[in-house]
């Protein structure tokens, strides 16, 4: 089974669960120039990606799963499976700005986004037209500077946005990290595949049991 | 990426195949033409897929479309010779298609190969195109291939027992393609659907697995008359499937959703484990004829030409 997973954070955690499942991996998960690991058993390979590649790797079947944010899944739209949530990386995806920037008469908007594509959907599904500008970072710069009148991107905790004076104006949808699967894997490898569903279950329940005694 | 050579070395391949495989089945070659009015896609195709159509004006103003397959016109030109089915007719093709895509990386051109049977709905003719499916992906020399069944009477029952506004449809209709049974769980509890009904939709709709084992955990759950129906017919032509000898290759997806919404039966994808994307795809339609004003029940299957001899082509991947 190939891996895709986004380097960071949730490259830690993917491991963390399968480790927990009980696939050993050699222990250079730090070493950061290293592309690919293999697990000792040689069943398992992690694929470190850009999160935005994950969804690809996985549609074009260059990796068989892929471990990635919602909000990635969604912005890209690839055609792959969706199997499970792993709970974690939990945060919302926001219309943001200065209060009182999006009034719910509000007929047109300009948008600075890294998403423009769930913000385009977002707004043509309530009727309203927009000018999306792409921006790939500091999001929140764009209301201030006058760029647009709101942002869509992704909350954890409020506080950028409230040492910015921004507050959160609607909320699109709720963000955790995800599983994709390549279709032809699901079909041609079905056994392999359930079998890691499983792995990285156990590893979210074993998770939820943790904070609950804490 | 393959020279103009291979390419036509691969065409001469696989119509040789299709030539071979069907030709003492009663199937007969078609050539259809490339330019299509657009009225014929307007009036039976999703906004999404009349976006993919390429289009050009002739000199009287009128729109005309670069065939986007081969199903429609073929259905059209059947239509114009046979009002009713008073014979059984058998067509095979090896034919280009057009739609262009935000992907980049997809040619706007495809070469399609597949064959259509013009018949009434049975387990029978169901059985016979897909064993036929299977029998030219062998000679065409693949064999570790997979095709999953399906049907696409479980998304329409689905629709009727939840009675959904066209919004809400299409946003179930993501979470079964998706196979997200964690949203589609809390979208129907957000819905007031009882949880017995609940938990037989998202039984039914993420059954997934060796064809079996699916079935017999129908036995024992109560479904509707509608979805028994559906699942005995699924059951009645995998049978027939392993009859025909490619039982190994088969698997069942009561979940399968496929994005040409004209079908209306049995529906099935074929898939390898070298390539990422589906090789074939294949179903009944026995409502498309009426928008020519015919009754042409059919089923049939069309291959990616390319798709197939990238299979062929590529080193299988290192055993994992």
């Amino acid at each position: 089974m190939k891996i895709a997973v986004a380097k960071g954070r949730i490259a830690e955690k993917a491991r963390e669960f399968l480790t927990g499942g009980g696939i050993v991996f050699p222990d250079t998960l730090l070493d950061e120039r290293k592309l690919v690991i293999t697990s000792k058993d040689e069943d398992y390979q992690l694929l470190f990606v850009k999160a935005s590649d994950v969804p690809t790797y996985v549609e074009k079947g260059a990796a068989d799963i892929g471990i990635v944010g919602k909000d990635t899944i969604m912005e890209d739209g690839r055609d792959v499976y969706e199997l499970q949530d792993l709970e974690f990386g939990n945060c919302q995806l926001v219309v943001a700005g200065f209060p009182n920037s999006f009034p719910a008469d509000t007929k047109s908007l300009t948008v600075a986004t890294k998403y423009p594509s769930i913000a385009k959907a977002y707004f043509d599904k309530a009727g309203i037209r927009t000018e999306i500008s792409r921006l790939s970072g500091s999001i929140e710069l764009a209301p201030i500077v006058g760029l647009s009148e709101v942002i869509v991107d992704i909350v954890e905790t409020g506080s950028t946005l409230r040492d910015n004076g921004l507050v959160i104006l609607r909320e699109i949808a709720k963000v955790s990290t995800r599983v994709i699967v390549n279709k032809a894997s699901y079909a041609t490898k079905t056994t392999e595949v359930k079998r890691c569903m499983e792995l990285l279950e156990k590893g979210v329940e074993g998770r939820r049991a943790n904070t609950h005694n804490t | 990426m393959r020279n103009i050579f291979q390419s036509a070395e691969e065409e001469f391949e696989i119509r040789e195949v299709f030539r071979n495989s069907f030709s003492g089945r009663g199937y007969r070659e078609v050539n259809l033409p490339v330019l299509e009015r657009y009225e014929t896609y307007e009036s039976l195709q999703t906004i999404q897929n009349r976006k993919s159509l390429l289009k050009l004006i002739d000199h009287t103003g009128d729109i005309l479309v670069l065939r986007p397959d081969v199903t429609i016109p073929l259905m059209r030109e059947i239509a114009t010779t046979y009002e009713n089915l008073s014979e059984e007719v058998r067509c095979w093709y090896v034919q280009s298609v057009f739609r262009q895509s935000d992907d980049l990386t997809i040619p706007t051109e495809r070469r399609q190969a597949g064959i259509e049977l013009f018949s009434n709905q049975s387990a029978e003719n169901d059985a016979e195109v897909i064993g036929l499916a299977c029998l030219a992906l062998t000679e065409l020399g693949l064999h570790d291939f997979k095709i999953e069944l399906g049907h696409a009477g479980i998304l329409h029952e689905l629709n009727r027992i939840l009675q959904l506004t066209t919004d809400e449809q299409l946003q179930v209709k993501s979470y079964i393609q998706m196979k997200n049974r964690s949203e589609l769980a809390s979208f129907l509890q957000q819905h007031n659907i009882k949880n017995q009904t609940k938990d037989l939709l998202l039984e039914t709709i993420f059954s997934y697995g060796e064809a079996t084992s699916v079935f017999n955990r129908f036995r024992e759950h109560p479904l509707n008359n509608q979805l028994s129906t559906i699942i005995q017919h699924i059951e009645a032509v995998y049978e027939l499937v392993v009859a025909s000898g490619y039982g190994n290759h088969v698997t069942v997806d009561l979940g399968m959703v496929n994005e040409m919404d004209y079908y209306s039966g049995i529906q099935f994808q074929g898939f390898s484990s070298t390539i990422g994307k589906p090789l074939l795809m294949g179903g009944r339609y026995d409502e498309v004829s009426q928008n020519f004003k015919a009754q042409l029940p059919a089923v049939g299957f069309a291959c990616d030409v390319e798709a197939i001899f990238t299979v062929k082509t590529t080193e299988p991947r290192r055993i994992e």
